[in-house]
C-alpha cells in the first residue's frame, strides 16, 4: 500500500529543536524536517530519551520547541489546535479516575453538542475499541490494555484531523499489543485520520505505517525516512512473516545499529540504543 | 443527694436552650471555615504570586493557639454567639486551608495536558478536574475541622454568656451535679462521633474513586 493521501501536507515541520534549559543543559531535539501528509499513517521509531516525547509535545501546541515552527494545515500551531488530539503513554494518569469510562469520553466533548449526538459519539468510540460493555465502569477497574482502548476511543469521539499516539502499547503485554495494532489500523480506515504514531519498536512502526521515519539518538535528528509498501490490509502473522517486511525491518535496525556504533566511536553517545527487539 | 435526673436537664428545655444553639454554632462557624478555607486554598495554590504573599502570613496565623486569642475576641466581639462562631471559624480554617493548598497543587500535570489537549475553558479545568483532584484532601481537612471545632465550642462557651454545653458542664461541675457534668461530656462524645460519621459517609459518596483508583483493581 502506497501513502493513501490527497497529496496535501497536514502537519509540516520546520526546524524543530528543543533544548531543556536549566541545571542540566540537555538538548533533546537536534533538528527535525518533515512532512505528514493528510491521511498517512507515520510511524517514528527511535531510541528511549532521543526526545520523541518531546517532539510530541511541541508538535501538540503542549510545549513551545525553542527552534523551529510546526505547521497544521498551513497554519503555525501555537497553542494546542483544535484538530489535533494526542493519546499520551501514560494511559492511567491521563484518564480521569472520578469519571466512568462514558463519563472520561462524553468529557471532552464541547459542551454544545446535543445530547442524542453526544451518546452517539460515546457508543460509537466505544464500540469502534471494543469496549460497549465497559460503558459504566471506572478506569481504575479495567486492564492497562483496555484503559489504553479508552484513551484512544477518547481521542475518537473528539474527531480530530490529527492524531498523535506517543508509545501507547508500550507497557501492555504481547496479546494486547497485537490486539490495538490491528484496532489502530481499522480504527484509522473508519474514520478516515491522519495518524503520527511514536514507538521504540522497529517491528511495530514497520507494521503500522505507510512511512517510517527513523531518529537517531539525543540530539535527535532523522536518520532516515522508509516508505512501506507492504500490501493491505496487513496481517500480524502473514504480514510480518512476508519477506518485504523482514527486509524493510532489518534495513531500518542496521541503520540504527550504524548510527549507534559511529556516535559511541565518536564519543557522542554511551548507552546502545535499546530499539533492536 | 442531690442529684437530679440528667434526663431532665437535657432532653427538655435545656434542648432549645443550650444543645442547638450550640450545634448551630459549631456547624455554622466550621461551615464558614470551610467555604473560606477552600476559596483561599484555591488561590492561593492555584496563584504563585498570590501564595508567595500570603503562606508566610499564613503559616504564622495559624501557629498562635486559638484559646490564647479569647481575650482579644471578648474585646472585639462580645460574650455571645459572633464571638464564639468567630472564635471557632479561626480555630479550624487551617486543615481546610492547608489541605486545600497542597490539594490543588498536587493535580496530575498530565491530566492538565489532557485538559489543553481536549481544549476546556477554565471553568471546566476547575470544576473538572481541580476540584475533584483536591477533593480527598479537602475532605480529610474537613474532618480534622469538625473534631476540632468541638473543642473550640466547649472552650468558648466556658466564658461569655452563659449559654451552651459547654457552659452546663462547666456548671454543673461548679455545683457538683457530677450526673449532669457526665451527661453533658457523654453527649459531646456522641455528637463528635455522630457528626464524623454523617460527614464521612458524604466523603465515600463523594471520593469512591479515590480509595477503588488507589487499591487498582488490575
Ligand atoms: N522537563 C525536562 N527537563 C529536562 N530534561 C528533560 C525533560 N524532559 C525530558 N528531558 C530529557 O530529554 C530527553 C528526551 O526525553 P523524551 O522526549 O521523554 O524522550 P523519549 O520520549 O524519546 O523517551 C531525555 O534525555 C530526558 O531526560
Ligand atoms: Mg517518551
Amino acid at each position: 500500500m502506497s501513502v493513501t493521501t490527497t497529496g496535501t501536507d497536514l502537519l509540516t515541520i520546520e526546524g524543530l529543536g528543543h533544548v531543556y534549559e536549566g541545571r542540566q543543559r540537555h538538548e533533546a531535539i537536534g533538528r527535525l524536517d518533515f512532512t505528514v501528509p493528510e491521511g498517512a499513517f507515520v510511524s517514528i521509531v527511535g531510541p528511549s530519551g532521543c526526545g520523541k516525547t518531546t517532539m510530541l509535545r511541541c508538535l501538540s501546541g503542549l510545549m513551545k520547541p525553542t527552534r523551529g515552527t510546526v505547521y497544521l494545515g498551513g497554519e503555525p500551531v501555537t497553542d494546542v489546535p483544535r484538530d489535533l488530539a494526542l493519546v499520551f503513554q501514560d494511559y492511567s494518569r491521563s484518564l480521569f479516575p472520578w469519571r466512568t469510562v462514558a463519563g472520561n469520553i462524553g468529557f471532552v466533548l464541547p459542551r454544545g453538542l446535543p445530547k442524542e449526538e453526544r451518546a452517539e459519539r460515546i457508543r460509537e468510540s466505544l464500540d469502534a475499541v471494543g469496549l460497549s460493555g465497559a460503558a459504566d465502569k471506572y478506569p481504575w477497574q479495567l486492564s492497562g490494555g483496555m484503559q489504553q482502548r479508552v484513551a484512544i476511543a477518547r481521542a475518537l469521539a473528539y474527531r480530530p484531523k490529527i492524531l498523535l499516539m506517543d508509545e501507547p502499547f508500550a507497557s501492555v503485554d504481547a496479546q494486547t499489543r497485537a490486539e490495538l495494532e490491528d484496532l489502530m489500523l481499522d480504527v484509522r480506515r473508519r474514520f478516515d485520520m491522519t495518524i503520527l504514531f511514536v514507538t521504540h519498536d522497529i517491528d511495530e512502526s514497520v507494521y503500522l505505517a505507510d512511512r517510517v521515519l527513523v531518529l537517531s539518538k539525543s540530539p535527535s535528528t532523522i536518520v532516515t525516512t522508509m516508505e512501506v509498501d507492504l500490501p493491505s490490509p496487513r496481517d500480524q502473522v502473514a504480514t510480518r512473516a512476508s519477506e518485504h517486511f523482514v527486509q524493510l525491518r532489518t534495513e531500518i535496525a542496521e541503520m540504527i545499529r550504524d548510527q549507534s556504533t559511529r556516535r559511541t566511536a565518536s564519543g557522542a553517545g554511551a548507552a546502545a540504543a535499546d530499539t533492536a527487539p | 443527694m442531690a442529684v437530679r435526673a440528667p434526663s431532665s436537664l437535657f432532653l427538655t428545655e435545656a434542648v432549645g436552650q443550650n444543645i442547638v444553639p450550640s450545634l448551630a454554632r459549631m456547624l455554622g462557624g466550621w461551615t464558614v471555615a470551610v467555604i473560606l478555607g477552600v476559596l483561599l486554598g484555591v488561590a492561593i495554590g492555584r496563584s504563585r504570586r498570590f501564595g508567595d504573599y500570603v503562606e508566610p502570613i499564613v503559616h504564622f496565623v495559624r501557629a498562635i493557639p486559638p484559646p490564647a486569642l479569647i481575650p482579644i475576641f471578648l474585646i472585639l466581639l462580645g460574650f455571645g454567639t459572633e464571638m464564639r462562631v468567630s472564635l471557632i471559624t479561626f480555630a479550624v480554617i487551617w486543615p481546610v486551608l492547608l489541605n486545600t493548598i497542597d490539594g490543588v497543587r498536587s493535580v496530575e500535570s498530565l491530566h492538565l495536558d489532557t485538559a489543553k489537549v481536549f481544549e476546556f475553558d477554565r471553568r471546566k479545568v476547575f470544576f473538572g478536574i481541580v476540584l475533584p483532584s483536591a477533593a480527598p484532601k479537602i475532605f480529610a481537612g474537613m474532618r480534622v475541622s469538625l473534631s476540632v471545632a468541638i473543642i473550640i465550642m466547649v472552650i468558648s462557651e466556658m466564658v461569655g454568656l452563659p449559654d451552651g454545653i459547654g457552659n452546663v458542664i462547666l456548671g454543673a461541675q461548679r455545683t457538683y451535679r457530677m450526673a449532669d457534668m457526665w451527661a453533658g461530656i457523654l453527649l459531646l462524645g456522641i455528637l463528635g462521633y455522630v457528626l464524623n460519621a454523617l460527614l464521612a459517609l458524604v466523603e465515600t459518596r463523594i471520593t469512591r474513586w479515590h480509595r477503588g483508583a488507589r487499591e487498582g483493581v488490575s
